[in-house]
């Protein structure tokens, strides 16, 4: 006989107040398309998700001083980690309507662009500060299927629709392995809340192989989504295919969701076999390194090079997790907010360089930039600059305190991979900076005329603050301290 | 003082190198602030206290809790080697722009601001106190370098280039995760701190030692070399080898063995014995090279494995030797001069007979006084003749050598002979017998505006010669 | 007196710089006169010097001046090198020779020189090569010592060397500078040890120091010796580093009568005088000094036997009368080896001069084969050859008989070496010499020199003449400062505490002269009898046909050292270019770049673009991951 007590869950709304409004504003917006007039759709849709982005930025900023708290009956803990990685996905969502502003073939499905990109970006928010495994499963796939939706936007594009077929074929197979992943878990500990998880193997078996065949597949599904090799492959033809601002929204806001949730997971609930899972990820790290390096060395379109840069970040980013102290949340986190930054910016630049030319964009495509848009050509070179790693730009502060932070508990030979794959890395992030200044390109008389003054002013600000960042980064990593530790004591 | 020396050629560099300027404004400007920066070196030299210890000093927090409670401090300091070494690059860049300006590189305004903002950066590695500042301005020196090599470099730039930054970046960054280790366990970035601490690490001495060896470089680093000095600029390859090698030489001095001394003496052997191999190597190399720039290229390997020599004849508990060490030291600023004044002297050649293949050279002296003149003296300092400045150097190196082990003092000592043997040859190659088929009777002489770069450079080299000693108790 | 050593110094330096920066602003004339005036200048202060030390007592003669720290630091654990200058009787002599002699030489230089185009840059070498020799013989330190001694090196280079539009001259300068660098590292190497163990390279420092710290006959005693050696053999074209010489002779024969006869050859024997207390705490090494002089003096007569160019014989003449100065510092005899050495200086430097104006004559023809019969036009030359031609072999000035009776007294193996030697020596001195006055002055003039002596052009400039005039004086004139049979004389006397010296016995120094006059006189005798006839020239020669051979292959020692010295370290040098850098490390890049290259290749292509592949790539990773896991799982 079962006793079913049914508890009334206490509904804490600030808890969940950023998801609110982007999906309400989302709803709206959905259902005033309507009514809307084709010339209007894109400026009001802008208009409400600037305002949807900056008032979901209201409540972690507010809650950002307080202490962790858990709501929902446990199954959300709403800390500065969380809260954190949910400034960083909004952000990311305003440069990402920003970049689109004026771009024509989104133009006529502006509304759905806005929607889309507003619901994406509360399921990654609620994974931000997802507690269980269940409510992380369910905002996975809520920003999954919103995002293959955004890749295939464009749907007069082939490229397009192909990725966007890809990223959900493989998508779903990554989700199935996390769902799986879960189901083991459970099925081990009775559990789906992170810290009960973290009780039940504290006083069970911290090596059963059930509970250690779901840490597997979880960490195969956040792999995926993480653009760990070898479960990167959808990546480049994604990134591709994808509408830029998607693009750049995504390797902006998917990866930071996706490294805030599986430090999360793996510190919160499988604490007691770090031993076994820090050499996993590791292992990863160290094929995502190799994979995504070396493999953009041999491509020409740009769009597809940084996807593959991206792969190779992952690296970076895997070694703090594998690390896993206060130290490697804090460099993982600074890292991030840099990361975001000078992608985005890089993106834009590749937008507006396409539209310049109306197609794809290659590195040659870059030749002799500098003589025809200084400013522009000069914030390229940051971003490179910075993605390489190299002071004073952000990339050099990221790479130092994630190193740092492995030799500390070490495992300096991630970091030793990590000069290797740097090495390789200038190998293709230093092609586009040399294309810039190529000297055979003749200086224009006039440089061309100023254009898309929006797109611009992002790429130049993201790229000053990609440098400030390098130069003063004291501020940004304090609130990095304050979001780690939020996380773990150490 | 030590922060205007950083800031002018900076701000200057930033000014020039984006602000749309006319070709005549920014080669005015450059020329202005590399000449400012000359004045400031020179007050520095005047007014620096001997016996003082590091002075001008600069003292900042810059990003605090970088890591683990370390701070990074914004730590700047000049004692005699960082003074003599930020005179070095100021005289090296003001030639270097002179020479640009002279031979009208395109693209000028960008180019001179790489110049200063490779200015800017030596300065800041030369006196920076702190590792993380030291680092930044090693690699925005790179960065600097890069550019410099890979847009305005000759034929094979790119390949140069790329193969130059792999050199380099393979060093430096194995030289960050060292510095990482260190901050981690020292819980400082401070050099004084940390030096006090004393440590004792293969893998972060040796990462420390790769990324300087490289640089300077040691056999059998040097790999990067001889494409980078014949590609790039004659300017730029002059501060390769004259200023930039030194940065090297300093980063061993300075960090790798204070840092980790006991470790630096258990392996000196591998230092002294490689650059002895280096020495003679290099220096038979030398002799067979068929292209004037060739020849001062692999010279200059043999000079700094010389120098290396100097630097590791180390005493227990990493204590450098007196003599090596004053011999050293003297030797990066003699050195750096004399590659300075051989590099650009070939880069005047070029100009005039657009080769510096040695077959096609020839006869220069005939009814040139001036020009043969210029190049003797050039080439009798390279090879260091008894009573230079260089000889007193290499002197001091070879005695400190010689109180480690005689035998490693006798075997440099043949340096010296070579030494002779490939300079003579590079002069009779461009200066004697008739005229090369790249020269006839209307090859100009020198003229007064080239001039104004070579007679300087050899008017400090026969000051330095005629009293060793000024320079040599700063650097003490 | 230290204003005034100073001054001795620095004015020919001064002369160079002013001559450098004034450039072709002066007129050849007047560069000229400047440097002899300078050159003079120079010789007055050192002739002040002299007599001013002649004024003081036995005992205080030796002065160290300094003028300022040369090189050194604060820390005392630092080699510490003042420019300082040590003036004492041995270098005073040494002062009066070469600003004297090269004061001569510099004025004999306008006439020569005249109407070169480069003719200002001449004398300011000319002057530079004062300087370096002064500084060379005043050093107060081996430092010092070693800086004038690259510096001459420098100067010879540069003057040998001096037409260089010709191939020739630039290589004799070369060789002559690389051969001298290598004694250069051996004395360098000699200051490495003085650093090592003394803590100083101050003469009087190391001098009373030496015994202590290197016993008498040491090995560390005879590096020391066997080093400055070294050195003293390159500069002085002794065995086995003596073949530059003859090629040196390319330079203009101003140069080779002041560098390679009068003054920079025979500082080899100066070192060894000044360094006597280092060589007697190693006897063996001494011995050996005196063996290599034997040597090369009897190597350099025969030589000299079949040379044919005018200039080469006088060379091998120097040689071998350095072979004697050798010997006697060899057998610890210095004062006779200083003597020998001034009246060489003056004797040889006129035999070149009086050459010089034979080529001058002879549209610089060199070959004494087509001279002869000068003697009727040029009479006053004739006569100063002769005075020299007599000194060479050793009639007067007694300066040769001197070694041989300090050698015969000192006795012991290497004084019979000397000995013997030595007199077997002063044959072949008269036979050549009185060859080369016979084959140039007398017999048929050749028709080469009757198309070529320009008329009125027989005898030189007054310039020209004066000098070689002087000069033979000189030659005559110091025979008187050595003369004492048995007793004491002014020259040994003035040396003495510098350089010491062996007095004979009177048997001895009758017998000596008697033997040494009779060789040399005996030599000179048969050969003028000899080139009476043709035919019987040809018959000695074929008697002596391997002799000659091998006198005419000089020993064959350039052959040796280009295959044993040259050849490899080309070879090697070519070797490590190209196996070295092309192979190796070049390789080893290529190596790097491919592999890399190739890899990236592969790992783009597995980018199929095939949905299918991908879901297996992510399946087999997950496979992987999972076994990874399992692994570690207690199943």
């Amino acid at each position: 006989m079962i006793a079913l007590t049914v508890t009334t869950v206490p509904v804490s709304w600030s808890a969940l107040a950023p998801e609110i409004v982007l999906l309400s504003c989302a709803c709206v917006l959905l259902t005033c398309a309507i009514f809307l007039p084709q010339r209007l759709a894109h400026p009001v849709g802008a208009a409400v998700a600037v305002g949807a982005f900056a008032g979901a930025m209201v409540a972690p900023i507010a809650q950002w001083h307080d202490a962790p708290r858990t709501a929902f009956d446990d199954t959300l803990r709403i800390d500065a980690f969380g809260n954190g990685a949910r400034m960083l996905i909004f952000a990311a969502g305003l440069l990402a309507v920003i970049v689109a502003w004026g771009m024509p073939h989104l133009a006529d499905r502006a509304v759905e662009y806005h929607a889309l990109l507003l619901a994406a970006a509360a399921g990654m928010s609620l994974l931000a500060v997802s507690n269980s495994l269940v409510i992380a499963f369910i905002a996975l796939e809520l920003f999954s299927i919103a995002l293959y939706v955004l890749v295939a936007i464009d749907v007069d594009a082939l490229p397009g629709l192909e990725g966007a077929l890809k990223y959900l074929v493989v998508g779903s197979v990554g989700a199935a392995f996390l769902l799986y992943g879960s189901a083991l878990v459970y099925g081990a500990t009775g559990q789906f809340e992170f810290d009960l998880i973290a009780q039940s193997i504290r006083h069970g078996d911290a090596h059963g192989g059930v509970l250690l065949l779901g840490i597997a597949m979880i960490i195969v599904g956040l792999g995926f989504k993480a653009n760990s090799a070898p479960f990167h492959m959808w990546t480049p033809d994604a990134y591709e295919g994808a509408p830029t601002p998607v693009t750049a929204f995504m390797s902006a806001a998917t990866k930071t969701v996706a490294l805030v949730l599986a430090f999360r997971v793996l510190v919160a609930a499988f604490g007691e076999d770090s031993a076994i899972w820090q050499d996993a990820i590791g292992a990863l790290a160290v094929v995502s390194f190799a994979v995504g390096n070396l493999a953009a060395l041999r491509q020409a379109n740009v769009k597809r090079m940084l996807a593959y840069s991206t792969i190779g970040h992952t690296g970076f980013l895997f070694t703090a997790v594998a690390v896993h102290t206060q130290a490697a949340a804090r460099a993982m986190f600074y890292y991030l907010a840099i990361y975001s930054l000078m992608n985005i910016g890089a993106f834009a630049l590749v937008a507006i360089r396409e539209r310049e030319l109306g197609r794809p964009v290659v590195i040659d495509d870059f030749r002799g930039y500098a003589y025809r848009r200084p400013l522009l050509a000069l914030s390229m070179v940051v971003f490179m600059l910075s993605l390489a790693g190299l002071p004073p730009m952000g990339g050099f502060i990221a790479k130092i305190t994630i190193w740092s932070s492995a030799v500390d508990v070490g495992q300096t030979y991630l970091a030793v991979v990590g000069v290797a794959a740097t090495l390789v890395g200038l190998g293709y992030y230093l092609k586009i900076p040399f294309a810039l200044v190529d000297r055979d390109v003749p200086i224009p008389e006039s440089p061309y005329r100023p254009a898309f003054a929006l797109t611009s002013a992002t790429v130049l600000a993201t790229a000053v603050a990609v440098m400030v960042l390098g130069i003063i980064p004291g501020p940004l990593l304090d609130l990095a301290q304050t979001a780690s530790a939020s996380l773990i004591g150490r | 003082m030590t922060v205007a020396l950083i800031a002018l050629p900076l701000a200057c560099a930033v000014l020039i190198g984006f602000l749309p300027l006319d070709r005549r404004v920014s080669a005015a400007l450059g020329l202005a602030a590399v000449l400012a920066e000359l004045v400031l070196a020179a007050v520095a030299i005047v007014t620096f206290n001997v016996g003082g210890g590091s002075q001008f000093v600069t003292d900042r927090v810059w990003i605090p809790n970088l890591i683990g409670g370390a701070d990074v401090h914004f730590h700047v300091a000049m004692d005699g080697l960082s003074m003599f070494m930020v005179a070095l690059t100021a005289v090296g860049v003001a030639s270097a722009v002179w020479t640009a300006i002279r031979a009208g590189r395109d693209r000028l305004g960008l180019y001179l601001g790489l110049l200063l903002l490779l200015e800017a950066s030596l300065v800041t590695l030369f006196t920076a106190r702190d590792l993380v500042l030291f680092y930044t301005g090693w690699e925005v020196m790179m960065i600097a370098l890069f550019v410099l090599m890979g847009v305005w470099g000759g034929a094979r730039r790119r390949f140069a280039t790329l193969q130059f930054i792999i050199y380099s970046l393979a060093g430096s960054l194995l030289m960050l995760v060292a510095i990482a280790g260190l901050a981690v366990e020292g819980h400082s970035f401070d050099l004084g701190v940390l030096a006090a601490q004393g440590r004792d690490s293969w893998w972060m001495f040796g990462a420390f030692a790769l990324a300087f060896c490289i640089k300077a470089p040691m056999f059998p680093l040097h790999g990067w070399l001889p494409d980078a000095y014949r590609q790039s600029t004659p300017e730029v390859t002059a501060l390769l080898s004259g200023v930039i090698s030194k940065a090297g030489a300093y980063g061993l001095i300075r960090f790798a063995v204070p840092l980790f001394p006991a470790t630096a003496y258990h392996w000196r052997w591998l230092f002294l014995g490689l650059g002895l191999a280096g020495l003679l190597y290099a220096s038979l190399v030398a002799f067979r090279q068929p292209d004037a720039r060739g020849v001062v290229a692999y010279s200059s390997v043999g000079q700094m494995n010389l120098i290396i020599i100097g630097i590791f004849v180390l005493g227990p508990g990493g204590v450098f030797s007196d003599n090596g060490l004053t011999g050293a030291t003297f030797q990066m600023v003699n050195h750096g001069v004399v590659s300075l004044a051989a590099f650009l002297l070939i880069g005047l050649v070029e100009l005039r007979t657009g080769t510096d293949a040695l077959k096609s050279l020839g006869g220069l002296a005939n009814r040139r006084p001036v020009a043969s003149t210029v190049f003797l003296l050039a080439a009798l300092f390279a090879l260091a003749v008894p009573g230079s400045s260089v000889f007193i150097s290499e002197l001091y190196i070879l005695i400190g050598a010689f109180g480690e082990q005689p035998l490693l003092g006798a075997a440099a000592s043949l340096g010296i002979v070579l030494a002779a043997m490939y300079m003579l040859r590079w002069y009779s190659a461009i200066a004697h017998e008739g005229d090369g088929e790249r020269v006839d009777a209307t090859t100009p002489d020198l003229r007064l505006s080239e001039l104004a770069v070579a007679v300087p450079l050899l008017l400090i080299l026969l000051v330095l010669s005629a009293w060793p000693f000024g320079v040599m108790e700063r650097l003490g | 007196m230290e204003t005034l050593s100073w001054l001795c110094l620095f004015l020919p330096l001064a002369g160079v710089v002013v001559l450098a920066l004034a450039g072709n602003r002066i007129g050849r004339e007047p560069a000229s006169w400047l440097a002899t005036a300078i050159a003079f200048a120079s010789f007055i202060c050192a002739a002040a010097v002299f007599f001013s030390i002649l004024g003081e007592g036995e005992s205080s003669r030796s002065h160290v001046y300094t003028l300022y720290t040369w090189a050194g630091a604060h820390n005392v654990h630092v080699l510490h090198v003042p420019l300082s200058i040590q003036i004492d009787q041995l270098s005073v002599v040494e002062m009066l020779i070469v600003s004297g002699v090269g004061a001569l030489i510099v004025m004999y230089s306008i006439g020569y020189m005249h109407g070169d185009p480069k003719q200002r840059r001449f004398f300011a070498y000319m002057n530079l090569f004062l300087f370096s020799m002064l500084l060379l013989v005043m050093a107060g330190n081996f430092v010092l010592l070693l800086a004038g001694w690259g510096m001459v090196g420098l100067s010879s280079y540069l003057l040998i060397g001096f037409w260089h539009e010709q191939e020739a001259p630039v290589a004799a300068a070369k060789k002559a500078f690389v051969m001298n660098a290598i004694g250069d590292v051996g004395i360098a190497i000699a200051i490495f040890f003085m650093v090592r163990d003394i803590g100083t390279t101050n003469y009087q420092e190391v001098f009373t120091r030496a015994h202590d710290v290197w016993p008498k006959g040491s090995s560390d005693a005879n590096w020391v010796a066997l080093l400055l050696l070294l050195g003293a053999v390159a500069k002085s074209a002794q065995i086995p580093l003596h073949t530059w010489l003859p090629d040196a002779m390319e330079g203009p024969t101003p140069v080779s009568a002041l560098i390679h006869a009068a003054t920079m050859v025979t500082a080899g024997v100066y070192l060894i005088a000044r360094c006597h207390v280092l060589f007697a705490n190693a006897p063996n090494v001494r011995t050996l000094v005196a063996v290599i002089g034997v040597a090369t003096l009897l190597m350099a007569g025969v030589i000299a036997l079949v040379q044919t160019d005018i200039k080469r014989i006088i060379a091998y003449s120097t040689m071998s009368q350095i072979g004697y100065m050798f010997a006697a510092v060899g057998v610890a005899d210095d004062s006779a080896g200083m003597f020998h050495l001034l009246s060489h200086a003056f004797f040889k430097a006129l035999l070149f001069l009086g050459a010089g104006i034979v080529i001058h004559a002879l549209a610089n023809e060199q070959d004494v084969r087509r001279m002869g019969g000068l003697s009727k036009v040029m009479p006053r030359t004739t006569a100063l050859m002769w005075v020299g031609t007599i000194a060479l072999i050793g009639f007067w000035p007694l300066s040769k008989d001197g070694i041989l009776e300090g050698a015969l007294h000192g006795g012991g193996t290497a004084g019979w070496i000397v000995y013997v030697g030595g007199l077997v020596g002063a044959l072949f001195t008269g036979i050549y010499a009185t060859r080369l006055m016979r084959l140039v002055f007398y017999g048929e003039m050749s028709e080469f020199a009757k198309e070529h002596l320009h008329t009125g052009h027989g005898e030189a400039p007054w310039t020209m003449f004066l000098p070689v005039a002087v000069l033979a004086a000189g030659a005559v004139l110091v025979g008187f400062l050595s003369i004492g049979f048995g007793t004491t004389n002014f020259f040994g006397d003035f040396l003495a505490q510098t350089a010491p010296t062996i007095e004979g016995t009177v048997p001895q120094d009758i017998l000596t002269t008697a033997l040494a006059w009779g060789l040399g006189g005996a030599g000179a005798l048969y050969v003028w009898r000899l080139y009476d006839d043709p035919a019987r020239v040809a018959a000695v020669r074929t008697r002596f046909q391997t002799m000659a051979i091998i006198a005419e292959a000089k020993f064959g020692w350039d052959e040796l050292y280009y295959n044993i010295g040259y050849r490899p370290a080309v070879w090697l040098a070519v070797t490590f270019d190209s196996v070295g850098e092309r192979w190796i490390i070049g390789g080893s890049l290529w190596l790097a770049r491919t592999t890399v290259a190739t890899v990236a290749r592969a790992t783009a292509l597995a980018q199929s673009g095939i949905v299918r592949q991908y879901v297996t790539v992510l399946a087999g990773g997950a496979a992987l991951v999972a076994v990874f896991f399992l692994g570690k799982a207690n199943l």
